[in-house]
């Protein structure tokens, strides 16, 4: 588990926020949706490698 | 609390449970349904529970024997209706309206079914009561979005364990077998190279013993020659000087000195003779050393350099090696074209973008972690302060406080601070602390749901207690709808209104 030491960087997750609010109104509307959950997470962890790999 | 300025609930059933048609009015306040057992109490709760939450299948709430039925509420000026019908192949649909408070958490914690185990969440250990707060304060959404995480971590951890990414590990080692090869392959034809020149050198070599032996032999054989001419011209001269002896008196000078000549001659000749077999040993020496020479070239040409076929396949089984080695760090490299997943692609690329992934989803999981956490911590300290409050509250004897610890584990405290085993707690207050419990998860999480509901819970309460505990439940929540049993033979359920 993280301290708090580590708060100010998780905030910059990049597309934290959005994840947040799709994950969780997905999941208040269907709390059993696990896999299109597992398919918006990997969504966005390809457009992090996608894009991130260009930066770096 | 609203009660006084709200409207009355209707609520209507068609062909639900037991019931074929009833309607039932909730006003503001404690509303006590009264019926004899198998007359439709929890009919009704399930039946109204349908309209706000989707935890009951519709199956349970149909009547067995009927095809269709019909859910009505008449609510703050509106009917919310639900049709539910069963279909030909036995499943039962449920269609129509909600309720406008309806929430999905709103079965666990607005309403106490004997038949769904409230009393077990405080039996059932730490696990149950994390599970059921991280429900209603959806830590579970936070918890599942973890899991999820981690299940993609360990996938691409699994992936990154392949066949085709161990050999993209094993790259380096396979370059520095290529280097290798091609190290052999170089020394090897290097070796053919000297061995080819040192192969031409010995040839030159055994040219020019011929070319030098050939000259020899046509020298002695000049000389062997001079001296057969030479050897033919002392015996004519012989011969001229027996015939010039011949002619002359035996006894004169002339005859003495021509036969001086003559034996001189001879002896000549025979040192000629001598000097002849002598040549003709060495030119036919020389003559067998030339065919000897000539015999080892035309040899040396025909098996060329010893070894050299060993190299050449020595250098030709390097070269398959390398031809092989080389595919295989092109499979190493890069993806078969046919497939599935990262056609003809490098796996430098694939791999790096798969641990950016992983980076991104170890952080995700590491963001939800904290949010969990601080999430499940702060429902658990405002569920404590609503419990404790309840417990102060109702002034139950003997208790002092109950309340769930870091691990979630339930604590009950008798007075003086002594902790009592749940399973020692007698039924009644089992169901106490389960009923304030619920109501404390409900005030927590659902302060703004009208509604609490109680099926057949209280049965073992005295009256003191069950007033006690009503009229609690009463100022925090605008409609409480308890279920109770009667002795009436009527069969018919009725409300009981307590403003």
């Amino acid at each position: 588990m993280s301290n708090t030491g580590n708060r100010g960087s998780l905030r910059h997750v990049p597309y934290i926020k959005e994840l947040e609010r799709v994950a969780v109104n997905l999941l208040r509307k269907n709390p059993d949706s696990k896999e299109r959950l597992k398919e918006i997470l990997e969504e966005y962890a390809s457009r992090y490698a996608r894009e991130y790999n260009i930066r770096a | 609390m609203q009660a006084d300025t709200r409207e009355n609930i209707i609520l209507e059933l068609e062909n639900v449970g037991c019931l074929k048609r009833l309607r039932i009015e909730f006003k503001p306040g404690l509303n006590i349904i009264k019926a004899p057992n198998a007359s439709g109490k929890t009919t009704i709760i399930r039946g109204f529970s349908c309209m706000f939450s989707d935890k009951i299948p519709p199956s349970h709430v149909l009547a067995l024997d009927e095809l269709n039925g019909r859910i009505r509420v008449h609510y703050d000026g509106r009917i919310y209706e639900k049709t539910l019908r069963r279909t030909p192949s036995g499943q039962v649909m449920a269609q129509g309206d909600m309720l406008p408070f309806t929430d999905p958490r709103a079965f666990d914690a607005c309403v106490a079914l004997a038949e769904t185990g409230v009393v077990h969440r405080i039996t059932g250990g730490n696990v149950v009561f994390r599970k059921y707060l991280e429900e209603l304060s959806y830590g579970n959404i936070y918890s599942a979005v973890i899991s999820a995480s981690q299940e993609l971590i360990n996938k691409y951890g699994r992936k990154l364990a392949g066949p085709s990414f161990r050999n993209f590990e094993m790259l380096p080692l396979l370059l520095t077998e290529l280097t290798d090869l091609h190290i052999r392959r170089d020394q090897i034809k290097q070796k053919i190279e000297d061995l080819k020149s040192s192969h031409e050198s010995r040839i030159q070599e055994i040219h020019d013993q011929i070319e030098k032996k050939s000259s020899t032999l046509s020298r002695e054989e000049t000389h062997l020659s001079q001296l057969t001419k030479n050897l033919s011209l002392e015996k004519e001269r012989e011969e001229q000087l027996q015939e010039l002896l011949n002619l002359t008196d035996e006894s004169s000078e002339v005859a003495i000195s021509i036969n001086k000549g003559i034996a001189s001659s001879r002896e000549k000749q025979e040192r000629l003779k001598m000097e002849i077999e002598s040549q003709t040993r060495l030119v036919e020496s020389l003559k067998s050393d030339l065919e000897a020479l000539r015999d080892l070239l035309k040899k040396e040409e025909e098996t060329g350099p010893r070894g050299l076929r060993d190299l050449e396949r020595r250098l030709e089984n390097i070269n398959k090696m390398i031809i092989l080695k080389e595919e295989e760090i092109q499979r190493a490299e890069r993806f078969p074209p046919d497939d599935a997943e990262y056609p003809g692609r490098l796996v430098v690329d694939v791999r790096s973008e798969i641990l950016r992934k992983i980076e991104w989803l170890e952080k995700v999981t590491e963001y939800f972690q904290e949010k969990y956490m601080r999430r499940m911590t702060s429902a658990r300290r405002r569920f404590n302060s609503n419990v404790t409050r309840a417990f102060r509250e109702l002034g139950l004897k003997g208790f002092e406080n109950v309340f769930l610890d870091q691990n979630f584990a339930l604590h009950v405290m008798r007075e003086g601070s002594i902790r009592q085993p749940i399973e020692t707690l007698s039924a009644s207050e089992k169901l106490t602390i389960s009923l304030i419990l619920m109501l404390a998860a409900k005030e927590t999480f659902l302060p703004d749901f009208p509604l609490f509901i109680v099926d057949e819970l209280t049965l073992s309460y005295d009256p003191e207690r069950f007033w006690r505990v009503m009229n609690y439940i009463k100022r925090r929540v605008p409609y409480v709808i308890v279920t109770s049993l009667t002795s009436s033979l009527t069969g018919k359920p009725e409300v009981i209104h307590k403003p």
